[in-house]
């Protein structure tokens, strides 16, 4: 008897319980609102990029401007002696945030080294005690931020470098627009990316809407490393192979967009530092992310930080700069992403 | 193109609130564990999309998630407590008396072990078979049917103390 009458009450009540369900609305704001945060998160790639671009800048636009024009004098820039040297390259949100910070080790003989520090890792704080990484920008600026960065690794920063993400888009305008192509038609509320398939020409917002998509592509953010990558290629041919470089307007445009939107510390002298650029081996460019000891809850708000112990961190940086360790780079992000296709075509 | 996560959350978010607000008699806490593990969803898509039964797997990601909220639990057990209070006392001021059952059934059904809670909701709400269950809780069909077998054993006994309070 209580065989047939509790199950379908279990059943009654279960389904009731269940009618209380939030609106899905609620989640699905939720989700569209720290999206943005979860593409933030995933900076090591955007940190590399900016440091592309600063390459970029530096080596494919000001020197052969400064060299051709003969304007300035002063040493051989091209044959100054490579010297070894900490720069800290910081990709900068939208919202003034310290997005994606890479520790870039150049050694004497043409060696680099990218090391990512995840902005959610937990660390002190020169002067204001332990928050997460990226705090220390919003707190005190790049100055703290180098403090910080220097305090946890025990690498004296020589030079800094920050780029702000809107540069992809104003960059890509100044350079007359940055060719890429697309095996489908895409269209992606999340990002604002809508493109028809085929090859297109992407200035401004819509390069940054094509770089921001992960939802609606076949691989998610793999396919999102292999559009940055096509991107920066057409990107870097643009500024140095184009003819439009060839016109001042153009090429003052460029600069502009460099000045503004990519700032370095004032006793940089990034002549020098293009000439060592020029004998960077790229096959000797290695990318390697600082030891974590896991995700924890921390601080009196127990927010969600990344653990990291100083110790372990400072004898990881310090063996790379040593050049005694090898680097237990990070299987490459953009290793295991699918080459895009013969035809150039992306996702 | 193959089906992409914005579709999938548009198909399933709805029924997925549902069975996390069932599992976790919290419809706040319910919200909280949804987004957190779609948010993980969302990064891992690729990977969870190629599986044979990425809903299953999402709903096993939920599971777990919600048997180690360890961390909130304290402070959800005591608004909980008070629900199941509230539920069971609403049947006094209840007219329909099949309201009142069901709401006690529910407040019973609040205060089961979280593993048979979860087997429960998966049979009666989800209507899914012992080894689909098994595949969600991580355990053998065999513990599935333990599970519920010792749910009912105690719905049950409380329902008879219930209707012998009763009459």
């Amino acid at each position: 008897m209580s065989f047939d009458f509790t199950e379908p009450l279990i059943r009654e009540a279960v389904a009731a319980e269940a009618d209380r369900a939030p609106h899905p609305q609620a989640v699905l704001d939720e989700l569209h609102r720290r999206a943005g945060r979860v593409s933030r998160r995933r900076g090591p790639l955007f940190a590399v990029a900016a440091a592309v671009v600063v390459i970029a800048a530096v080596a494919g636009v000001i020197v052969p401007r400064l060299s051709h024009r003969g304007a300035t004098t002063g040493p051989a820039t091209g044959a100054a002696a490579p010297i070894s040297q900490n720069v800290l390259l910081v990709g900068v949100d939208d919202n003034g945030y310290a997005d994606s910070i890479v520790l870039a080790h150049l050694g004497e003989n043409g060696t680099g080294d990218l090391v990512s520090l995840p902005r959610d890792s937990w660390v002190d704080i020169p002067g204001s005690g332990e928050d997460k990484l990226n705090a220390a920008y919003r707190l005190g600026g790049i100055d703290k931020l180098v403090a910080t960065v220097g305090e946890l690794t025990g690498a004296h920063i020589d030079h800094y470098a920050t780029v702000e993400m809107a540069a992809f888009g104003r960059l890509s305008t100044a350079a007359g627009g940055v060719p890429v192509c697309l095996r489908w038609p895409v269209h992606d509320g999340f990002s604002g990316a809508s493109f028809p398939a085929g090859e297109q020409t992407l200035t401004g917002p819509s390069a940054l809407a094509f770089l921001r998509q992960r939802h609606g592509l076949p691989n998610g953010d793999l396919d999102r490393v292999v559009r940055l990558q096509a991107f920066l290629a057409s990107l870097a041919r643009r500024l140095t192979g184009s003819p439009a470089l060839n016109d001042p307007q153009a090429l003052n445009a460029l600069l502009t967009v460099v000045r503004e939107n990519v700032r370095v510390d004032p006793g940089w002298d990034l002549l020098a530092f293009a000439g060592q650029l020029h004998g960077l081996r790229t096959d000797q460019l290695r990318a390697a992310t600082i030891p974590i000891t896991g995700s924890a809850m921390r601080g009196p708000g127990r927010v969600d930080a990344i653990g990291v112990d100083p110790a372990q961190v400072r004898s990881f940086v310090q063996g790379l700069i040593a050049g005694t360790a090898p680097a237990p780079t990070t299987p490459p992000e953009t290793g295991s992403a699918p080459p895009s296709g013969k035809d150039g075509c992306v996702n | 193109m193959p089906d992409g996560f914005d579709e999938f959350v548009t198909e399933r978010l709805d029924r997925l609130l549902r069975y996390a607000t069932a599992l976790t008699c919290d419809p706040h806490l319910a919200q909280d564990v949804v987004q957190e593990v779609l948010l993980r969803v969302q990064r891992r898509w690729p990977k969870i999309a190629s599986l044979r039964a990425p809903d299953l797997y999402v709903r096993r990601m939920v599971t777990n998630e919600y048997l180690s909220w360890r961390r909130r639990r304290a402070a959800r057990d005591i608004a909980s407590e008070h629900h199941t209070l509230d539920a069971l006392g609403r049947p006094a001021v209840d007219p329909a008396v099949a309201y009142a059952e069901r709401d006690a059934m529910r407040a019973r059904i609040a205060v089961l072990p979280r593993k048979q809670r979860a087997a429960l909701v998966l049979r009666y709400y989800e209507d899914r078979t012992d080894t689909e269950i098994g595949e969600v809780l991580g355990c053998s069909a065999g513990t599935v049917r333990s599970h519920i077998s010792r749910a009912l054993g105690t719905l049950r006994a409380a329902s008879s103390h219930v209707t012998e309070v009763l009459s």
